[in-house]
């Protein structure tokens, strides 16, 4: 390898193996998952060598952006190399005519819209990690964010890859040369390697479709007694005819979270508050913000809604600070990211919220939920004592019976987060004989095993 | 050299294990950390640093080289902290895993020599600045302004390092235990090191501007360095006597406020000192330092609150404020220099973008990592051009002192000036 790529792109001593031995997941604080060596790629030659040295000698590769995953899907199951891919972070092209945008797979998401609003464009995609993952990490999960009801996920913003497979061998998807905002053309491999997590090859560039940036955003703020009438709330705005650009919702245990992380904010005492976003021009946005308050006017008199960006922006305080509320809702102890991203059908959401809640109840373990209403994506955050090997066993208990509770619901494991190593053990019942056919896909480009061996398939 | 133990029930780490456990590696300090900024490596960001400290208390991890080098690159500039969802310290596991790792490899020569200097025989540091102060003159060229001094031949780590001039006699020697006559109060001093061994007119204008505002001035003299050198080096030990003396000494005072205008000095003071005593168990201390934090107030925070007299001088000067981590989020003071600043005549105020961003200073950071210090500074230095300011006022020696070597090393006509100088300027006192 020393050969390959020269000796200052490999990191080899023990401080770089335990450095690259994690992400946020839960899982990577217990357990230990440290490669045995990491190349730090500057190119996609870098890529393409590593991967086809892997290939020759049979070493597993495990592709990483910014390591911000919950999943432990960036960290080494079998040892081997771990492929940092943040430092491939240029922005190579906006071809703003035809609304794309070509980068390589480092690029932070937070940086990416930022140059993107210089033009009045933007990525629509919203993870709450905007600040630090990487568009490649985004891609490999399939993420979504906040405002997926109306702009959906990452996928559908991946016009084509260019993807090293394992065999070494580089191809281009969503064909080549081609700067369509879409096409019928073959097999959709764009959609397939998004969302694989790395198991099928490794992507060096992106092209990205892009949109023109809504000129103004409004919010409506809606406080809840009862917890089911916040899901009827939701259900009759569609009915209405709004669509908004976010719905997203603090239980109980979210509102106590970030009234006592920020007293100042005084969020209303409810079970249930939920937070409408708006985006548009600006009278199409008073409109609506308008009209989802008299919707919502029907389950609760508590109803506030702004169009102007300061109150707008007081208004998302308590969204925006309620993953770091969570965390410090018990002194001395932490949020851990177990069994955080289920996804159950919209209409049983405030059943997941009272499942989620009982569970919390049963384990003895504070969780503080939250999430994206509109396409039942729901955050549940543990906060335990480290410390404590009693409260570490049983937020494994909390996080397996989240998932048992999402999939009785008729849901999912994972909305937005992925699978990698901590919801192996979901994907028979999940998918049934379909997870057959992935191993076939998987086993056909890859079978030797050697890309991100481990995640996904229960072993 | 090298250590690898059994996990930790006890030292400097094993205190620190509450915030160690706190980090759940979600990676927001990769989008705050200026190290981070620059290296682009996982193993310089600040999680990296909590999982190293992890590993060395359970005994997965190797007290060597590498868990030094990991550990000193951090300027301690407080953004992983201000910006950690989790709410976790950084900078206390840091010091932590310094002070362990200080204690299981030891510190290097010139570390263990010049700091237990300050920290031990003060006495001694008079007569050795004197002797500095004569002998600099040799080595060192002096730039065609007042900024400091550069070295004519490359020694060390420190080539082309713009360095101030030692003063020839430190500042608190030349002064009384209480000055001016106080109307509205009298108030203590803590000088710090850089403003009594080096800077002195930056500490008298600190008094001038006080009294010249109507405060007595207290000068204790048993004060001396703050200990944040030390504490950053790893000498939490060595660095406890003088902390006891300076409590001592400022408690003792007889002053209802205690001035710093150095950020570093006035954070360790409030931030610092009490979580120390803690650790070591020094209970009475932690209490005496404790109270002591409740009166410590910087410079310019308390100017702006008590008010000064209308300046009569017009400074004519366009000025931007660099933000000292260490004051805007070690002491949360932000508003109150610009507030400050913007009322003196003649002074067009332009905001610079990433004020708050650390500018690679970090007190013994910059000797010790000058190369990467530069780096952060670059970006500084583009920022400060940025504003067209003739003057980028700080509140901080450590942060002039790298503001003027990277505005010097770039051929830049603005230069650093505190916050103090500046009020002493138009207020018409001569320093």
């Amino acid at each position: 390898m020393r050969r390959l790529l020269g000796e200052e792109k490999l990191r080899h001593r023990e401080l770089d193996l335990l450095s690259y031995s994690y992400d946020s997941s839960f899982l990577t604080q217990t357990g230990d998952f440290r490669p045995d060596v990491i190349v730090v790629a500057r190119s996609a030659a870098d890529v393409a060598a590593t991967v086809r040295y892997a290939h020759e000698h049979d070493v597993p590769v495990v592709p990483r952006g910014a390591g911000t995953g919950q999943t432990g899907g960036a960290v080494a199951a079998r040892g081997g190399i771990v492929l940092d891919l943040s430092p491939l972070n240029r922005i190579l092209e906006l071809d703003a005519d035809n609304l794309q945008v070509i980068c390589e797979p480092g690029v932070v998401h937070a940086d990416l819209n930022a140059f993107l609003a210089k033009r009045r464009l933007f990525f629509p995609p919203d993870p709450g990690s905007t600040k630090m993952c990487t568009v490649g990490g985004m891609a490999a999960n399939n993420s979504r964010g906040m405002r997926a009801i109306k702009y959906g996920s990452t996928g559908d913003y991946v016009l084509g890859l260019d993807v090293i497979l394992p065999s070494g061998e580089t191809i281009t998807t969503g064909s080549v040369g081609s700067r369509a905002l879409q096409s019928s053309s073959g097999l959709d491999l764009t959609r397939l390697f998004v969302g694989s997590e790395g198991m099928l090859g490794v992507i060096t560039r992106l092209r990205l479709k892009v949109l023109p940036l809504p000129a103004s955003r409004g919010l409506v703020l809606a406080a809840f007694d009862v917890l089911e009438d916040s899901g009827k709330a939701v259900l009759a705005v569609f009915q209405a005819g709004v669509l908004p650009s976010a719905i997203e919702i603090l239980d109980s245990s979210a509102i106590k979270a970030v009234n006592l992380y920020k007293p100042g904010l005084d969020l209303p005492a409810a079970e249930a508050v939920l937070l409408f976003e708006l985006d548009g021009n600006k009278p199409g946005v008073a409109h609506d913000a308008q009209r989802v308050a008299e919707v919502v006017c029907q389950f609760t008199p508590r109803v506030r809604w702004a169009d102007e960006p300061k109150q707008v922006a007081a208004l998302w305080e308590g969204r925006s600070v309620v993953g770091a509320a969570s965390g410090q809702v018990r002194p001395g102890a932490t949020r851990v990211y177990a069994g955080e991203d289920i996804c159950v059908p919209i209409a049983r959401v405030p059943e997941a919220l009272r499942g989620i809640q009982d569970i919390s109840g049963k384990y003895e373990t504070i969780v503080v939920t939250y999430g994206h209403i509109a396409s039942g994506n729901l955050h549940a955050a543990p906060v335990i004592d480290m410390a404590s090997a009693g409260e570490r066993e049983r937020v494994g208990y909390v996080a397996e019976e989240i998932h048992e509770l999402a999939l009785r619901l008729g849901g999912t494991v994972t909305g937005e987060h992925g699978v990698g190593l901590t919801r192996r053990a979901y994907m028979t019942r999940e998918h049934g004989p379909a997870l057959a056919t992935m191993s076939l896909l998987k086993n056909a480009l890859d079978p030797q095993g050697i890309m991100n061996p481990g995640k996904t398939f229960p072993e | 050299m090298s250590e690898r133990t059994a996990p930790l029930a006890a030292g400097p780490l094993a205190a620190a294990q509450q915030e160690i456990l706190k980090c759940p590696r979600c990676g927001q300090c990769r989008a705050y950390c200026p190290v981070f900024g620059e290296l682009r490596d996982e193993s310089s960001v600040a999680r990296a640093r909590i999982a190293l400290a992890k590993a060395l208390l359970e005994g997965r991890a190797t007290a060597d080289a590498d868990a030094r080098r990991c550990l000193s690159e951090c300027t301690l500039c407080l953004a992983c902290t201000a910006n950690c969802p989790s709410g976790v310290a950084v900078e206390q596991v840091v010091l932590a895993a310094r002070a362990e790792l200080a204690q299981r490899l030891g510190v290097g020569t010139v570390e263990r020599v010049v700091l237990g200097l300050l920290a031990k025989r003060d006495d001694l540091l008079p007569l050795l600045t004197f002797l500095g102060s004569s002998l600099q003159r040799l080595p060192f060229a002096k730039l065609p302004d007042d900024s400091g001094l550069r070295l004519r031949f490359p020694l060390g780590g420190l080539e082309r390092r713009v360095l101030p001039a030692l003063a020839r006699r430190p500042f608190l020697a030349g002064s009384g235990p209480v000055v001016g006559q106080g109307e509205r109060g009298t108030v203590a001093y803590f000088v710090g090191c850089f403003d009594n061994y080096v800077d002195v007119k930056t500490g008298r204008a600190v008094v001038g501007v006080l009294t010249h505002n109507g405060f007595a001035v207290a000068l204790p003299q048993d004060q001396g360095c703050c200990g944040m050198p030390l504490l950053a080096n790893g000498l939490r030990d060595t660095a406890l006597p003088r902390l006891r003396r300076n409590v001592d000494a400022l408690l003792g005072a007889g002053a209802g406020t205690m001035i710093a205008a150095c950020a570093s000095c006035g954070s360790a003071l409030r931030h610092l000192y009490a979580p120390t005593f803690t650790a070591v168990g020094d209970g009475e201390y932690a209490e005496k330092a404790a109270r002591l934090a409740e009166h410590v107030r910087d410079l310019a925070e308390f100017l702006a609150e008590a008010g000064i007299r209308r300046p009569e001088r017009e400074l004519g000067l366009r000025l931007t404020f660099h933000d000292p981590c260490h004051l805007v989020r070690g002491q949360g003071v932000k508003a109150q220099p610009r507030e400050l600043l913007r009322s003196l005549p003649g002074v067009e105020f332009s905001e610079m973008a990433e004020s708050d961003r650390c500018c690679g200073g970090a007190g013994t950071f910059s000797f010790s990592h000058y190369e990467l210090a530069r780096r952060i500074n670059d970006r500084k230095v583009d920022n400060i051009e940025a504003t067209g300011a003739a003057v980028v006022a700080t509140e901080c020696p450590g942060c002039k002192l790298q503001l003027n070597d990277g505005l010097v090393r770039r051929g830049l006509p603005q230069r650093a000036r505190q916050v103090a100088e500046l009020l002493a300027a138009a207020h018409g006192i001569d320093v």
